[in-house]
């Protein structure tokens, strides 16, 4: 809500600071004392409340809630809770005040709702054909007649939440940026901790660690901290907004708005990057390499020829540079040959399998069904890994294609790259600050859509946050809003 | 309206389309009882031959005991067990202890009986609780069961291919051969089914560019005559019952060129053999040893006469087969999911006392048998290089040394995969 509060005066503004304060001190003290359930639930009701009595209020609370989602333990329930319940509410405010009528469709826009059509025909057609393989052992959602609508379900709310920001508009974007920058902040200190907790052996400490309940140790609660972020790579897919933001407000020949200094954005950038190097991400730190020169091409208005090529020269040093630390933080730098027969193993056989899906499936075997028929189609020789309780096909066009067959595959890879261009396109014609905003968060959706053809899950709020944003700039033009009180001061 | 009609017909086609590609993909096999345990259920209806593959797998199955289950993929060990039911001679016997099987015993896997009707049963059985199915019949069956009847042979040494395999050695260089004519083979057979299975080993030596010539043998008194017409021949090869094809050996085959008596196993041959030695083309050699390193050279032959007396015959190896097949599935399989192991199957050579077997879709291809020199209490694999061509001429008395052709010089590849152990050893059976 501080971060939302474009709107209100100073005073309001500070009253606002010290009731958050307020409810954060007396809940984490709440939460200590084992109270997270009552607490949790007061929490994300309070939320509800305001987002569905604000739009603008709701694409910031979901902002804040995308990386951090499990403030509360699982005994809450879904670990996504709190922001699929406030999100709810936000459409639900939507809805009631007709609020949607104001998207103005793109063209990514158009490739999103075709590939929801042909995923909701496909997995409708196709229920009750998920075969008897060892995975049917899987229960709750995971069961075979319920995964299908599950995922379904899912990829229905993050569509949900790039739509609730593109019915937002222009007008929330900034307040949502700066919702994404104050929960970098958190995550952070949650990477910083990961790092400095696992040397010590400290609880908690989650990324790269895999671990059962059973090791937790008695009478300890199984909290996860961030649970969107229990792996290296969406941890740094995440980082990388607050490090394109905060490069491209650092660039000399770029205006930023006035809410950041020069030195705050040079902090977001470099902190970013000491959590993207201490997530030990390969692929967030190839992807940051090679978005960085998206970012420069973007944000340099006329490029002549021996620039480009000069711009193309280091782009390769820099991936090569990316590489050599991604191999360094992994196993010996002489042998280079382990880290990626280790990625090749770990991986490939995944994909072969989704691929041999949509050859032998080619109009899809319904979303979420996957991992049924992974076990015939993954391979045998002993080179890649054979895991059938492995639910993804460790990239999610990949995943789409065997889901939802060669047209929703071909649907779900154009969006991402339609809205790219689209944002580009668009960075590239404006001036002001927002062409460092729109550069930054294209380029940050560029580096998260690259990182996500080597994993799987297209459920991470954050990742359509800044779908939304993206798109809201792209559709809505570029008319700022007119400085509010909290930015005047 | 058109646009909307458009879109609901593109919506049904995707919608038929996503339905028919899902719903024509081959029903896969109930994975439900296999998780980390599989349990093979055996149809003995009583026959000798069920009996005794029943003794081989259960003999496999104790040994794979000895040393804890089938490790695969991430550290995980699958038991494999065997629970036998018998069954009423008929097929309606063996479909109704099939279904015992399915329904008591939660059994992944089972193995029919080796007559061809009840078998039928049992895999009509099979194939509507989607449970796999072995069966170690002397010859295939027409396969309408699909994927699920993994068929393990016994053998075909009707076919001729390794003692065909040690002559190529032997008339390789040898002054006038070429690859469309090496030498003559004399083929003897008695008239009926042994005279079919001459055929085969015909048509096979007619293939490797030998002049076949293929001669029915009324009687022992009568074979000095054939032998004298037939001139001099390059090997000769005797399909006929043990007996029998001993008695033309000792009559007159053993003053000729080299010769094999191709039979079902040895355990015929061998107590009329007294000092004499003959090369036998047989489906598997006692002293071979299993492909799984359960049972070392003739260590199942071993294992066999402590429990149950004897040289096991083919069945009890066919037996022991399907559990090493059933094994070699989990392995590569890296999983106990039932659709999973019928591809794994399918998908590489598995080395079985029997030879290397390829299966598709269930049915083996080609099956190599093996050439044993058999002698006084002892068995040795005759591999096709220059031991295996000594190893034959062996059979021959050195009285009728010069009709054999001069050996090849060593080197190259057997045609056929060296399915044994090159040691001789000596059975602890007859």
């Amino acid at each position: 809500v501080t971060a939302a509060a474009s709107r209100v005066g100073q005073a309001e503004w500070r009253l606002l600071v010290a009731l958050t304060t307020v409810l954060v001190v007396l809940g984490s003290l709440a939460g200590l004392a084992g109270h997270y359930r009552p607490v949790g639930v007061v929490l994300i009701a309070v939320a509800s409340v305001v987002a569905l009595l604000d739009l603008r209020a709701a694409c910031v609370l979901v902002a804040l809630t995308s990386p951090v989602v499990s403030l509360a333990s699982i005994d809450v329930g879904f670990h996504l809770l709190p922001s699929y319940v406030i999100l709810a509410a936000g459409v639900l405010g939507v809805l009631a005040r007709r609020e949607w009528r104001r998207i103005k469709l793109i063209r990514a826009d158009y490739l999103l709702l075709g590939f929801i059509a042909v995923a909701v025909i496909v997995t409708l057609a196709t229920y009750g054909t998920a075969p008897n393989t060892t995975v049917l052992g899987a229960v709750g959602q995971n069961s075979p007649h319920l995964r299908g609508f599950a995922q379904l379900a899912a990829i229905g709310t993050m569509v949900a939440v790039y739509f609730l920001f593109r019915a937002g508009g222009r007008e929330v974007v900034e307040a949502s940026v700066r919702a994404l920058l104050v929960a970098g902040g958190f995550v952070a200190m949650y990477a910083v901790y990961q790092a400095i907790g696992q040397q010590l052996h400290l609880p908690y400490t989650y990324v790269n660690e895999r671990r059962t309940v059973a090791e937790l140790g008695q009478g300890l609660d199984y909290i996860r901290v961030n649970s969107s972020l229990p792996e290296a790579s969406p941890l740094a897919q995440f980082m990388a907004i607050p490090l394109f933001l905060g490069a491209a407000w650092s660039l000399p020949w770029l205006r930023r708005p006035g809410w950041v200094r020069r030195l705050a954005a040079a902090g977001f950038a470099l902190g970013a990057m000491l959590v993207i190097g201490l997530s030990l991400s390969k692929a967030g730190i190839v992807a940051v390499g090679l978005c960085a020169a998206l970012l420069l091409f973007l944000t340099l208005r006329r490029l002549s020829r021996r620039r480009r090529l000069v711009l193309i020269a280091v782009t390769c040093l820099v991936v090569l540079g990316a590489g050599l630390v991604a191999v360094a933080l992994r196993g010996p730098i002489g042998n280079p040959s382990n880290v990626l027969a280790s990625e090749r193993y770990v991986r490939l056989g995944y994909w072969d399998s989704a691929v041999q899906i949509a050859e032998s499936h080619p109009f899809g075997v319904g979303v979420g069904n996957f991992p049924f028929w992974y076990p015939l189609y993954a391979p045998l020789r002993g080179g890649v890994e054979y895991a059938p309780y492995v639910a993804d096909a460790h990239s999610t066009v990949l995943d789409a294609l065997a889901e939802t067959g060669f047209l929703g595959g071909a649907l779900y890879l154009l969006f991402p790259v339609v809205l790219i261009v689209l944002g580009a396109r668009r960075s590239r014609r404006v001036d002001g600050p927002e062409r460092a905003l729109l550069a930054g968060l294209t380029t940050a959706y560029a580096a998260g859509a690259l990182m996500h053809l080597t994993y799987s899950y297209a459920y991470f709020p954050f990742e359509w946050v800044l779908a939304g944003c993206v798109g809201a700039m792209v559709a809505t033009g570029a008319a700022r809003p007119a400085p509010s009180a909290v930015e005047a001061a | 309206v058109a646009l909307v009609a458009a879109a609901l017909l593109v919506a049904g086609l995707i919608a038929v389309l996503s339905r028919q590609g899902t719903a024509d993909t081959q029903t896969p096999f109930n994975p439900d009882a296999a998780s980390d345990r599989l349990v093979i259920g055996v149809v003995n209806t009583g026959s000798p031959s069920d009996q005794e593959v029943t003794r081989g797998l259960k003999l496999w199955v104790n040994q794979l005991g000895e040393v804890g289950g089938v490790p695969y993929g991430f550290g995980q060990v699958a038991a494999i067990e065997v629970d036998e039911q018998r069954a009423a001679p008929t097929p309606g016997g063996a479909a109704a202890a099939a279904r015992k099987l399915l329904a008591t015993k939660r059994v992944t896997a089972l193995v029919g009986p080796t007559d061809p009707d009840r078998l039928a049963a049992v895999a009509e059985v099979a194939v509507k609780s989607r449970a796999l199915l072995f069966s170690a019949r002397p010859r295939p069956v027409q396969s309408r069961f699909g994927n699920a009847l993994t068929y393990v042979p016994r053998g075909q040494p009707e076919r001729l291919r390794s003692s065909l395999d040690i002559v190529d050695r032997m008339v390789k260089g040898k002054p006038g051969s070429s690859a469309k004519g090496r030498g003559r083979i004399l083929i003897l057979y008695k008239r009926g089914s042994w005279g079919l299975r001459a055929l085969k080993g015909a048509d096979e030596a007619r293939k490797r560019g030998y002049k076949v010539k293929s001669l029915a043998v009324p009687g022992t008194s009568s074979l000095g005559g054939i032998l004298r017409s037939a001139g001099k021949v390059d090997f000769t090869a005797a399909y006929a019952p043990p007996r029998q094809a001993l008695s033309w050996f000792k009559a007159g085959g053993r003053d000729r060129s080299p010769w094999t008596l191709v039979a079902d196993e040895t355990t015929a041959i061998e107590p009329g053999l007294g000092k004499l030695k003959a090369a036998v083309e047989v489906p598997w050699s006692t002293s071979q040893s299993f492909g799984d390193g359960l049972f070392g050279p003739g260590g199942f032959a071993r294992a066999y006469d402590v429990a149950f007396g004897g040289t096991p015959p083919t069945d009890a190896v066919a037996g022991a087969s399907i559990g090493l097949i059933v094994r070699t599935m989990v392995i590569v399989a890296r999983s106990t999911d039932p659709t999973r192991l019928l591809k794994a199957r399918d998908a590489t050579p598995i080395l079985t006392p029997l030879g290397p077997i390829v299966f598709q879709r269930g049915q083996p291809r080609q099956v190599p048998s093996v050439v044993v020199l058999l002698g006084p209490k002892s068995t040795t694999p005759l591999l096709p290089n220059d031991k295996g061509v000594a190893g034959l001429r062996k059979s021959v008395p050195p009285k009728a040394r010069p009709a054999a052709p001069t050996p090849a010089p060593a080197a190259a590849t057997p045609a056929v995969p060296a399915p044994a152990t090159g040691t001789t050893t000596t059975p602890a059976g007859r």
